[in-house]
């Protein structure tokens, strides 16, 4: 076709096979050449694979999580674990438990398990149900939003550890790991829905927005097509950043007695338990709390990274 | 002597073909608003426009002139159904589509485009060129955003990138491309050029222009800046505080402006000769446009104009047929 006009658009477009750099690939980008990212992606790397080959790995060491070991503790001390640093060595490879001689190791790779699938699992719940509550607030405005906003605002004014201690004391369930994740995002879904509701109205009276419903598009399609990946970032952000709070949520109930049950390890579990033996073990109650504290580390220098990577104006690295 | 716009078939002279559109030989006007109007707030609220009317023909174009907060934008918008009137219809190609619901309204999506001013806030940023292009409801395969990617100037290569790699012009060729995805008849430009630099305004000024030729299309081109409404314009509507003040053929509204607010306003604009730019006479309007939350009694104008009398503080002068060129202008003492 024949345009009058010169081609200001032909300027620089020698190379045809450029193809275009999205939003997301410029962050990878940015994210791959950041140290603490990939220290952070490492770490949690490890903690995954141990959580996802649970079943492998304590196949290879050979003891089950819940199996006693009476020949690794000494019953005339009361059962403290025969041997240096809580009875590490090539039988038990992180030590025993004192009292029982349950294999550390096996524990601490079974409570990666947990503390990870429910971390994940109540951050799930949380950015999902927080999202659509966020979007449609945000969207439809007016008394919706009114509702939906003061619901959000008096969720967040329980003081959420107590209600959760409570709660669970008293949910009769059996399935621990579904109630803890359950109770967890409960308290958590209006801080993602409050985050989602804010960017929505920002980006919703945007001109593409309008050109979208020119072009006969309706509700769905703007939320979910139009509206949603333009605040994709700070959702994945908080995604990153609340899975390290969700482990240390969990942790902190099964500490406090109320996570899951014995004999389903734990780390927070484990900790409390270490905690009646740290004078005589002092590694079987520095092992979870280091696991602990790297899965944590790890999790929030991942996030703290994409928050960075993802920022349109965090160029010039 | 004014005359008519070679774009369509001349109307009888004298006539208010605007008020009576199916009147005499011509064709029946594409689109056709009646009493306009869109308030906001509920008591006292802000009449942002208050009663427009006015036709577009197939193939014309018609320019929507005015200061900033006159209305003009919001008219736009009511049109495309961004917004729901609060009074007054909108009838497209003999069909009232001023309640049609949104199911009801997705033929007539088609035929009603839009440009919009911001050329990179009316394009997601999440997306291809190609996605863009193609629409919400994938109207185009790929050959055929690439075919339309050609015809504003851009090519095949563009079709995998993202808005933040273009220029303000190309974008706005991007948003060109989309309204014209659907093959529409009538296409709202909000002030398309008045984002981008002098040099890219001209040509897209003037890729409209060959559009509307190719593909006969009708405009309605809503600008705050006179020169280039004058360049691309058949017919000029003048609008002051939600209303029209004049309205007729591009050449009867500039050369021999009837209204005294438009007779302000074309006497702002510089004249490229230095020499009768010196001696160009120019009127000053006193103060600034009154709040349209409460407007003057009377003409709306009549606070800033250098002839009201007494009539024009208490009667508000309706939109009368003076002169040739179909021209229409809401003034006691037009002359």
């Amino acid at each position: 076709m024949t345009t009058a006009a010169p081609r200001e658009a032909a300027a620089g477009i020698a190379a045809p096979a450029v193809r275009g750099r999205s939003p997301g690939r410029i962050a990878y980008e940015r994210l791959r050449r950041d140290p603490a990212a990939l220290l952070g992606l490492a770490i949690v790397t490890v903690f995954v694979v141990t959580a996802l080959a649970a079943p492998l790995l304590t196949g290879l060491n050979g003891w089950r999580p819940e199996t006693f070991d009476k020949t690794a503790i000494d019953q005339a001390l009361g059962g403290v674990p025969k041997g240096d640093f809580g009875g590490i060595g090539a039988e038990h490879w992180l030590g025993v438990e004192p009292g029982n001689g349950r294999d550390v190791f096996s524990r601490i790779v079974y409570g990666a398990r947990v503390s990870l699938l429910i971390a994940v699992a109540a951050t799930a719940v949380t950015v999902l149900a927080g999202t659509a509550v966020g979007l449609v607030a945000g969207y439809l405005g007016g008394r919706v939003d009114t509702v939906l906003s003061r619901i959000m605002d008096l969720v967040m004014s329980f003081p959420s550890l107590i209600f959760m201690l409570a709660l669970l004391s008293i949910a009769p369930g059996t399935d621990r790991v579904l109630l803890l994740v359950l109770i967890m995002s409960m308290f958590s879904w209006p801080y993602v829905g409050r985050i989602v509701r804010g960017q929505t109205l920002s980006v919703r009276h945007r001109e593409f927005v309008d050109a979208a419903r020119v072009n006969g598009a309706m509700g769905p399609h703007i939320l979910l097509r139009e509206i949603l990946p333009n605040i994709a970032a700070p959702i994945l952000v908080y995604t990153t950043l609340a899975i390290p709070a969700n482990i240390g949520t969990e942790a902190a109930l099964s500490f406090l007695g109320v996570g899951v049950r014995p004999p389903t390890p734990s780390w927070g579990q484990m900790i409390d338990n270490g905690l009646l033996w740290y004078q005589v073990a002092p590694a079987y109650f520095m092992i979870p709390c280091v696991c602990l504290f790297l899965t944590v580390l790890a999790f929030t220098l991942l996030g703290d990274a994409l928050r960075d990577a993802l920022d349109p104006k965090g160029g010039g690295r | 002597m004014t005359g008519a716009s070679p774009a369509r078939p001349a109307g009888e002279p004298g006539t208010a073909p605007d008020a009576a559109p199916d009147a005499g030989p011509r064709p029946a006007p594409l689109l056709s608003v009646r009493d306009l109007r869109m308030t906001f707030g509920k008591r006292n609220g802000v009449r942002a426009v208050d009663g427009v009317t006015f036709d577009v023909w197939p193939g014309e174009t018609l320019g929507l002139v005015g200061e900033s907060g006159c209305g003009k934008s919001t008219t736009g918008r009511m049109i495309v159904r961004l917004m729901e009137p609060t009074g007054g219809t909108v009838v497209f190609a003999g069909r009232d589509i001023t309640r049609l619901g949104p199911r009801d309204m997705r033929p007539f999506r088609r035929d009603i485009q839009m440009i919009f001013q911001d050329p990179f806030a009316s394009l997601n940023p999440r997306q291809t060129v190609e996605r863009i292009v193609s629409g919400p409801t994938r109207l185009l395969d790929r050959r055929g955003v690439i075919e339309l990617l050609e015809t504003v100037g851009l090519g095949a290569e563009h079709a995998d990138r993202y808005p933040h790699e273009f220029s303000g012009g190309q974008a706005q060729r991007i948003g060109i491309a989309r309204a014209l995805a659907s093959r529409p008849r009538l296409i709202v430009c909000d002030e398309p050029v008045s984002a981008l630099d002098v040099s890219i305004q001209a040509q897209i000024v003037n890729l409209l222009a060959d559009l509307q030729r190719e593909l006969d299309l009708a405009y309605l081109f809503i600008a705050h800046d006179l020169s280039v409404v004058r360049h691309v314009c058949d017919r000029v509507a003048v609008m002051y505080l939600g209303r029209v003040v004049e309205i007729g053929s591009r050449d009867a509204v500039y050369n021999a402006p009837a209204h005294p607010y438009t007779r302000a306003l074309l006497s702002a604009v510089p004249v490229p000769d230095p020499e009768v730019e010196l001696v160009r006479e120019r009127i000053v309007l006193p103060g600034d446009p009154p709040s349209p939350a409460a407007p003057p009694p009377g003409c709306s104008f009549n606070p800033r104009c250098a002839m009201a009398r007494d009539v024009c503080r208490t009667e508000a002068p309706p939109l009368m047929a003076h002169g040739p060129g179909e021209r229409k202008v809401a003034c006691h003492f037009a002359g």
